[in-house]
This record gives structure tokens, sequence and C-alpha cells, in this order.
């Protein structure tokens, strides 16, 4: 069985965001940019699934800018087996929204004969939580989103599922669609010798045209605007003044 | 005027400090002839520069000839200390901060093979573990002697202009008469507590007469020894009370445990990996029960803890001493609200092993401590700014980055990785390494103010590199395992990264081969060890882990010995081959003549890195200077001015790992004295 793992390049965890001063969007240029958390869960799990005999194949997926590569090297040292790029923007600031993405990843699923996808449950730049779901309408496959434990056992694919207030653990045919939540593993940590491995490992470049997709966004950013700071706040000198400003401030 | 504890004066008798931060004493080692000279003095200065409040020199300076140095300390019982001193101290003073220092006797604590041969001496025969010396059992002349050099060293101290000193008295003579397990004298020294405490006060009282009210008193002392039979907590108020109540000092340095052993010594000083401000509560206690002026230092390395002890009342000063080996400017930063670009102190503890082993005092990783005279601790502009390109992001090529950036220069990094870090990140996966990691973050962050870029994920190529057309182009890509070792059956072991870095998984019984000895084998091991499997670890070395040092080797020791893991010494491993589905060891020795043989599932193989260096030799011929590297210039702080090639577009250096295999601070001070003139 073949495992597609689609991955998406984001701004990494640990960049403090900064709106771009035309309020387009967050300001990606010479940022440290990652793979999507979610997406180095989900290549983990693939990876182990192979290492446990249950997979011959992992194939990481990246649509986006070309720069994402970088992103795909960091699934192929992790231990996937090859990866597809299909560049879909020239523009670090352009994103392809979901259904666009979701379109693609379904072609490729076909066109590789993938058994499974392993996705993370949603990137942490716009938190869309989508493209998962979106796959499995497209492709008429079973789905599991937020999976907390994989558990393959011959067609079929037990998932449990953290929800409100507890563990859910359901069954789903394959081919589906698993979406990654956070306490799914640990991902592991890339060695130089692996990455050096990566370097030969196939990177295949694509485009959206390849697979008849058109990527031109459907929806509009209206603005983009950061929190407001927080204000200054002021020193009171006993209890009662505190009592007497937060009710003055209405909160009590 | 500001509201930080920290920041606050603090009136001790006459002695205004100036905040609440202080230099506990502590020996650098860097004096020469016994003789706090230049480096020394510098070493003092610039903390007292960026605003310490009080720094507390010498750890353990001798008062006698028969306490030779164990650390190449300051010899207090000569004349000669008077003018030095008095240079460091006016120093200081013009810059605000005040100065004393701790007079000491080592007693047992020290070697009779040393300076005079004298024979050690303590209050009973016991031998300390630490240094292995039987000592003589003192003599009446031999305690009025010494109570003599005492007061006569303070004497010198307040003829060269301190403003006070300590007395040190935890693990050295003074505390050896108060303990019961190192005190076997009859009245009146030994017996009761107030006997075994004659001697402090005998002292205290000579010094007071000799040296008067103007002049600052205090005692560093253990108030809990921690060792059945030895001084308690209970003892420790006592003498704590004791101390306030004579009148003679005017402080109290608490410390807590014994250091006459590796492990005592480390809970006393913790190293990273272990709790921080261990002790703190222990001194607030002590504080308590006197309300007397109370300091104390113990793994004390961020600014939020040291506000927290001076806030919450459980000190009056606090000591930021390795703090300050890592960051002499932690006070300044704190002054102006940039707290978060103080170097972090990552409990190494490079400085404390190194001089255990007649070492200086280095840090890790700030390579300007201890070398003020040549490496600047703030990196001044460079004339012209220059385009700078860093292959790899470990600690070599982060310095580098660092440097570079902070000089002006236009600074491009190319890592492998998708973050930065090389072998800290691996060995930082461990948790107790994590704080190694800081070593990067610092850098990190320092970097990203100074706008370097960085393209991770990248392995750089030569086209990358001319891509960027550089001026300068410094090459720390660093290393990989290297274990072929064997005469046979190099392909059947597997490397202590691949263990660390989860590539391989631990095998059920295996024998871990380190002839590197450094940390990378014993993390490995206790990796291993932890999964339930066997592990015997061999070396042909006569001791293992000799790069690890004592201090750090304590974590190791007391998870390994629990998980029963063997040590077998002057082993060597010749070959590998299989036997079914299992692996024979062959080990030889150096000694000759003898093999063993070991039946294990997994080898591991510990043998440092091997440069990766095909950048570097695919670069070489591009470049001017064709590689080479001016090492007077290096050494001496001059430019680097080799031209070989004058087709050469950019200059070329290679540092850390890539050149050979060493360690952080040489990947960090090979970074620093190229950068800093580049």
């Amino acid at each position: 069985m073949k495992i597609l793992t689609p991955i998406k390049r984001v701004i990494d965890y640990n960049v403090k965001a900064r709106v771009r001063s035309n309020g387009s969007g967050v300001d990606l240029a010479n940022v440290k940019m990652s793979m999507n958390p979610f997406d180095e869960i989900a290549v983990e799990e693939a990876i182990r699934l192979k290492e446990a005999g249950k997979a011959e194949e992992v194939i990481a997926v990246s649509i986006g800018v070309k720069q994402a590569q970088e992103t795909l090297r960091t699934a192929l040292a992790m231990g996937a087996d090859r990866a597809i790029l299909v560049v879909a923007a020239d523009d670090v600031h352009q994103d392809i929204e979901p259904l666009a993405v979701a379109k693609i990843l379904a072609a490729v699923a076909r066109a590789e004969g993938a058994g499974l996808v392993i996705a993370g449950k949603q990137a942490i730049d716009n938190d869309m939580n989508a493209t998962g779901q979106m796959l499995a309408a497209l492709l008429g496959w079973g789905q599991a989103t937020f999976a907390s434990k994989l558990e393959l056992e011959g067609a079929k694919a037990k998932v449990t599922r953290e929800v409100d207030g507890g563990l859910q653990t359901i069954e789903v045919g394959l081919p589906a669609v698993v979406t990654a939540d956070l306490r799914l593993n640990e991902p592991r940590y890339a060695s130089l010798p692996n990455i050096m491995k990566a370097k030969k490992k196939p990177l295949e470049e694509k485009t959206p045209a390849d697979y008849g997709v058109e990527v031109a966004p459907r929806l509009e950013v209206v603005s983009v605007r950061e929190p407001e700071g927080r204000k200054a706040g002021i020193k009171v000198g006993s209890v009662d003044e505190l009592v007497g400003k937060l009710k003055e401030a209405g909160v009590i | 005027m500001s509201n930080d504890p920290l920041l606050q004066p603090y009136q001790l008798k006459h002695l205004t400090l100036r905040n609440r931060i202080m230099i506990t004493s502590h020996e650098p080692a860097y004096p020469e002839d016994g003789m706090p000279k230049d480096r020394y003095r510098a070493y003092h200065v610039e903390r007292a520069k960026a605003g310490v409040a009080l720094t507390m020199t010498a750890g353990s300076a001798s008062v006698s000839r028969d306490s030779p140095p164990v650390f190449n300390n300051i010899l207090a019982w000569k004349d000669e200390v008077v003018g030095w001193m008095k240079k460091l101290t006016d120093e200081c003073h013009d810059h605000g901060c005040a100065v004393m220092i701790q007079l000491t006797h080592l007693g047992r604590r020290t070697r009779w093979d040393k300076a005079d041969w004298l024979p050690v001496v303590s209050p009973s025969h016991e031998r300390e573990a630490a240094h292995r010396s039987f000592p003589k059992k003192m003599e009446d002349w031999d305690i009025s002697r010494i109570i003599g050099d005492y007061v006569d060293a303070a004497e010198r101290m307040k003829a060269a202009g301190l403003d006070g000193l300590e007395l040190q008295a935890y693990g050295h003579l003074m505390d050896q008469f108060w303990s019961p397990l190192t005190n076997d004298l009859d009245g009146p020294y030994g017996g009761s507590l107030d006997n075994r405490l004659r001697f402090t006060f005998d002292i205290l009282k000579g010094i007071r007469e000799r040296c008067g009210e103007d002049f600052i008193l205090g005692v560093r002392y253990t108030g809990d020894e921690d060792l059945p039979g030895g001084i308690t907590a209970e003892d420790g108020i006592a003498i704590s009370q004791k101390l306030k109540d004579s009148g003679l000092v005017d402080f109290l340095n608490v410390v807590k445990g014994h250091i006459d052993t590796d492990a005592g010594l480390t809970d006393v000083i913790p190293v990273q990996g272990m709790r921080n401000a261990p002790h703190l509560e222990f001194a607030g206690a002590i504080r308590k029960a006197t309300n007397f002026p109370t300091f104390h230092a113990a793994k004390i390395p961020d600014v939020p803890t040291a506000r927290h002890a001076i806030a919450a009342g459980l000190l009056d000063m606090v000591g930021m001493t390795r703090a300050h080996m890592a960051d002499p400017h932690l006070v300044r930063k704190v002054i102006e609200g940039r707290e978060d670009d103080i170097r972090p102190c990552v409990g190494a503890n490079y400085c404390l092993d190194r001089i255990y082993q007649g070492g200086l005092a280095f840090c890790l990783h700030n390579a300007a401590t201890g070398r003020e005279e040549t490496m600047p601790h703030t990196i001044p502009a460079a004339p012209a700014k220059k385009r700078v390109t860093i292959v790899g992001a470990g600690p070599a090529g982060m310095e580098a980055a660092r440097v570079a950036a902070e000089r002006g220069h236009a600074v491009t990094v190319f890592e492998a990785a998708d973050q930065p870090g090389g072998q800290i990140r691996l060995t930082a996966l461990q948790e107790r390494r994590r704080e190694m990691i800081s070593i990067i973050a610092w850098r990190q962050a320092m970097c990203d103010k100074h706008g370097v870029t960085f393209n991770f994920n990248t392995f750089a190529e030569a086209d990358d590199v001319l891509a960027t057309d550089p001026d300068e182009v410094i090459v720390a890509t660093g290393g990989l395992p290297h274990t072929e070792v064997l005469t046979q059956g190099n392909d059947l072991v597997v490397s202590a990264w691949d263990i660390l870095s989860g590539d391989v998984k631990p095998g059920q019984n295996v024998l871990v081969y380190d002839d590197a000895g450094d940390h990378a084998a014993l993390q490995a091991a206790d990796l291993i060890a932890a999964t339930g499997a066997k592990v015997e670890i061999v070396t042909p070395d006569r001791s293992f882990s000799p790069e690890v040092m004592a201090m750090n080797l304590v974590p190791y020791m007391r998870s390994l010995q629990k998980l029963d893991t063997t040590f077998t010494v002057t082993w060597r491993l010749m070959q590998v081959a299989r036997d079914g589905n299992q692996l024979r060891a062959t080990l030889g020795s150096d000694y000759g003549g003898v093999t063993r043989e070991r039946l294990v599932d997994q080898v591991v193989v510990n043998h440092g890195t091997r440069p990766l260096d095909e950048l570097y030799f695919d670069l070489k011929p591009l470049s001017s200077n064709l590689g080479e590297v001016d090492y007077e210039a290096l050494t001496t702080g001059g430019f680097q001015n080799v031209r070989k090639n004058p087709e050469g577009k950019f200059r070329l250096f290679r540092i850390g790992d890539a050149v050979a295999a060493r360690n952080t601070h040489a990947a960090i001070y090979d970074a620093l004295r190229l950068v800093k003139d580049l």
C-alpha cells in the first residue's frame, strides 16, 4: 500500500507573526518557514506504518511555492520515500485555498493509486481545517479526522479520536483519509546522515495544470489586522481600591 | 528610579551596594605565580563596569604555606598580593563595584605533593576522597600558626583597599573543625559545638582587632552538611545564630551540603539537568531565623529567579556567578530592560569542571570570558560592510553568524536541517542536556535581531554559496560520526548518534565502545539502559569518559549505576563478527597479550566525528586565500591577509568540527576569534 502525506509550508510556530503593511496578510518575506506541525505528525505516522510493514511506500506531496521543496526535504529526511511538489504559486504570500489543494491531492492520490492519505488536521497558518474533509469527499473515501491513534487491520483502519469529554473509536474502510491530531505521535528527529540520504531521494515537480486543476482564489481577503496591543494598567494601593476600580470597569 | 527589587541599593553596615546582584567567590584559576595579575583583573573589571554590585574575588585564597593551591588559587600569605589586589580593587571601585575576597585554609582538601611539600593538616586523620591526602592531625602550634596566618592575610586585604572579606567554611579547614566527622580533637578546639567553633571565632576576633570595624566580615559556610553524623540543619541554624550574636560578622553567605566527593560537590553547585536554585529556600530559612544579612548562590541562572529571591525576602544579596561567566553584562542588560539579550548560563559547568582538572575556567559558550584582554564581549562594528556567507548552523556557524551580524555585515546562513543547532540539537534531545539548546536559541535571537538571512533545509553546494556573491565564506559544516575503528566488522556497528537520534532502536544486550570519552557515549548508554537492556561500556582508556569531567559525570553515574551498567576500562574493541543472530565482539588490550569476547546483540561505537568537508574543498580553489588561515594574526588579534589566488573573489575559512572533531567551546572560540576581525 502507498501512503500519501500532504504537507504544507507554513510560518514557523516560533516566529512572531507580523501583518504586512498593506493589510493583505501575514508578512512571510524573510521569515523562518517550517513544515506544518500537524503534517509532521502525519508524516511520522506514515513512516511508522511503513516500518511496521503495513505500507510499501510513503509519498510526501506539497502544493505551493517552489521553496516548499525545502519542506519536502524534511519529510524525506524523516523517512518518506519520495516527494512531489506541485508548484502553484510564485509569491510566498499567495495561499492556495483548501478546495484547490484537495482537488490536486485527489488527482495525485488517484494517479499514485494511494491506499491511505494521512494529513495534518489543519494548517497552523489559516486554521481552515478543511482540506482533509474535502479530499475525502472528492475521492468518495471514508474519513477519520482528528486521529490520536491509528491502527490498520486488514482493509480497515481503526481510529481513535479525541472528542469533548473522552475518546471515540471509529472504523473506516480503506482507502481512507485520516487527519492527524497533536497526540497521534511525536515526530522523529531528522539526523544529519538521513538528511544526506534524503538529498538523493526523488523529488518530482508538477504544476496544477498537470492535474487539470484551477487554483485561482475563490475567496477574497478583506483585511487582516493584528490583535490590539495591551493597554497600560494602573497600580492600586489597596484591595478596596481594586474592588472599586473593577466595579467601575463593570467587570464585577 | 527603577522599582525592580534587584536594582534597589543595599546598605551593608557602612557600605552601600548599588544593587542586589553579586558575584560570589570562585577561582577561575587565572592567577599567575599565585597573583591576580592582568588577566584576572580584566575579568573582574569587565563585570564591575557592567553594573554588578559586589564582586567577591578569589575562590579560596590561601592564607598559609601548608594550604597549597588545588586549582591555581591566589596566595594571600604573600605580601606581594597587596599590590595586585589594590590594582584590581581600585579599578573595580572606579566603576562603582565593591570588592571583597574569600580567604581560606584548605586543611585536608589539598595535596602534600605540591609547593613546599608540607604535610596536609586537619583536626582529624580522616581523608578527603576528592584530594586523597591522609592529613596530619593538627597540634596546638598548627592551630595558633594558622589563626595568625588568617589575620595576617586579612590585614593584607585591608591594606589593598578591599571593602571586606569572607572566610570559607564548607569542606575546608574551618568547617573541618565544625563537623564531628572531621574533628577528633579534645578541647579547647574539639568536642562541644562551641569548642569546634572556637577556631573560627579566634580568627574573627583577630581579624576584627587588626582590621577594625570599617571592614566588612562574613563567613561562607555550610548550614547543613547533608551527611550522617555531620553538621545538621539544626546545627546550621545554631551556628548562624552564634555568628550573628558574636557581633564579629556583618553577613552570612549560606551553602548547603558537602564537597568532599564529586557527587557532594555537584549537589552544592548543581549542573545542567539538575534543579535550579535548590538551596534558595534553605538560605531563606536561615535569613528568617537570624534576621541577618544573608547572601547565597547555587544555580540561580536566570533573572526572574534572582528577582524572586530578593522580592520574597529570601536573600539580601543574590549570587549569579556562573551566570556572570556566561554574560558579564547581565546587570547592565537588566538595567536597560534588555533581559532577553542576556546570554544564558546553560549549566554545562565547563568552567568548574576545567579548573578541577587544572585548567583555566572558560565558559562553554562565551569564548571571551577569561580572555578579556584579547576577546570582545561587545562586538565592535566593522569598518566596511561585507557579504558573509556561512554554511552550517551548529554552534560554530551560529556564533560566526552572530558575530558577523553584530559587526554590521550582511549575513546569509545555509543549514541542511530544518532548524539550527547541529550537534547541540542532537545532544539536547536528552532531558539531562536540554538546557544546551539555549546556546543556539540565544544566537538565533541575536541573529534575528540583526537581520541574518537563514536558508534551512538547504544542503548547500558550491553553487548555492557562489550565488550569494560573498566576500567571506565560512564553512562550519561539522562532521559525521566515524565508527570504522575495527579490523573486521565495521559494517556491524552503529554510532552513538544513531542511538541518540532514534535512527537505530536500542538492542537488548549492548556493548558501547567509547574511545572519544565525551557525552555521546554516556547519553547513548543511558538511553539504551533505560529501556531495560543490559549495557557494558568498554574503553581502552585508564578511566572512562575523560572529556565529560567530574561534576558532569555525576548525574550520569546516578542513572547508570541504578540501571546496573558495567564499566570496563583498558580494553579495546578489535573486531565484531556475526554469530547466529548475535554479534561476537573481540576485545584486546593496549597492554598486550590478552583477548576477551562478548556475545551481544548490538555494538555502539563512539569515536568522534570526521569533518564534512566536501564543500570546503570544492570552494577552496575558487577562494583568494585558498582556505589558508594566518595563525599569527588569528592568535594575536590581527587581520587575515593571506592572498594566494588573484582570481579568487572571496576568502574562505573553515571552523569547528568541519576542521577536526573538538568540542562546543572550540567551535565557538574558532568563530569568535576569526570573525571579530573579518
